[in-house]
């Protein structure tokens, strides 16, 4: 049965309001943050902390490094939380200031986040001959984990957190056209471990 | 737009399960032991930045206050080691310096001395004018300091000849 366009209009309302409220509960939260108010940065942490802790350590490749820029990372959070404006959500705010926290920490151990050629074409490779399913997530992981550092970053930062290339061009200071590239060479290393790994495991 | 492949729509489905691992429990207290680390450095920083605004300010301060005395002085010193007015002042000097002698033990001499010191006093402000004013004033400052020179000779002369005259007199008193 097709909706009337009464419900339509009552199910806009309340998905609008919805958002609203959650965008004033936000607004709120942040307003306390800036006061200090130390179980309003805990409420952040709480919401946050998960998915931000799992970007470092697929980013960072251990727990401690992970836990250790994620200590710093919140740090900053909440002492500069003065300059989040609101134009993107406090949850993008916090992700963008986690992922230059970990692009900082390997900065210091010197590690090229793009390979020196930098226009690479993109590599066609044939699609993986299966589908998926929920057993291979632990392998996945794992594999991504064995990429080297730059394809390891740009994956993350592409299908992970969802970010475009323009995107990942200006985090990680590259063109546009190098950071598909580096993501394209990235799928194919992680199609040769993955299928190696399928056959030989 | 380019297609996905198996991957990409398999991560895309189940994003939630690349995600399952969470911190451990004692984070939230080092952040916090961090904030609290960081909040005390930003006040200690705060106090330093004060700290030294004000030194800056008094050093200014100072500084605007010694400068010109430092420009002076400097000046003042070019001033007396210029050949003319150190063969002016050493011509005066001179003279004044040879009829204080002259004076001996007079009992004016202590007065006069006190005179003597105001007419200087004049001369050095006339000299402090004298760098500041403009170069057309320069000559009648100039002027001002050699008749105060002329000043002080004339007031040591006066004293010597009514000192010859109170000599003159009182030996004439004597030889009546």
């Amino acid at each position: 049965m097709q909706p009337s366009l009464v419900s339509v209009v009552l199910i806009i309302k309340s998905t609008s309001k919805k958002h609203l409220t959650t965008v004033t509960q936000q607004d709120e939260l942040v307003a306390k943050c800036l006061q200090g108010d130390r179980r309003a940065h805990f409420e952040v942490y709480q919401t946050y902390s998960k998915a931000m802790f799992n970007i470092c350590q697929r980013m960072m490749g251990s727990r401690e490094a992970a836990e250790d820029v994620l200590q710093n990372a919140f740090i900053d959070v909440f002492t500069k939380i003065q300059s989040y404006r609101g134009d993107a959500t406090l949850g993008a705010w916090i992700k963008r200031i986690v992922i230059n926290s970990c692009l900082n920490e390997l900065k210091k151990k010197r590690i090229q986040f793009v390979s020196t050629e930098n226009e690479l074409a993109d590599i066609e490779y044939d699609d993986y001959a299966e589908d998926f399913d929920l057993e291979d997530i632990a392998r996945i992981k794992n594999a991504i984990q064995v990429l080297p550092e730059g394809y390891k970053i740009v994956f993350t930062l592409y299908p992970l957190e969802g970010y475009d290339h323009g995107e990942i061009a200006e985090i990680l200071n590259i063109s546009e056209g190098a950071s598909k590239s580096q993501y394209s060479r990235a799928k194919q290393k992680l199609h040769q471990i993955l299928t190696q790994k399928s056959k030989t495991g | 737009m380019r297609e996905k492949d198996r991957l990409e729509k398999f991560i895309l489905d189940h994003r939630d399960a690349f995600d399952e691992e969470r911190p451990s429990f004692k984070l939230w207290a080092d952040i916090e032991k961090g904030m609290k680390k960081k909040n005390r450095q930003k006040i200690l920083s705060w106090q330093w930045s004060i700290a030294a605004s004000l030194l800056l300010v008094v050093g200014m301060f100072l500084g605007m206050l010694v400068y010109p005395r430092i420009y002076e002085y400097r000046q003042l010193q070019a001033l007396n080691q210029s050949e003319e007015f150190d063969g002016m002042t050493g011509y005066f000097n001179g003279e004044i310096e040879s009829l204080f002698v002259e004076l001996k033990d007079d009992e004016q001499k202590t007065a006069l001395k006190e005179e003597l010191d105001v007419i200087d006093n004049q001369i050095n402000k006339l000299k402090l004018d004298l760098i500041h004013a403009p170069k057309n004033s320069k000559e009648l400052i100039f002027q001002a300091i050699i008749e105060s020179y002329e000043t002080k000779v004339n007031l040591l002369e006066t004293a010597i000849n009514r000192k010859k005259e109170v000599k003159k007199i009182n030996n004439e008193i004597h030889n009546i």
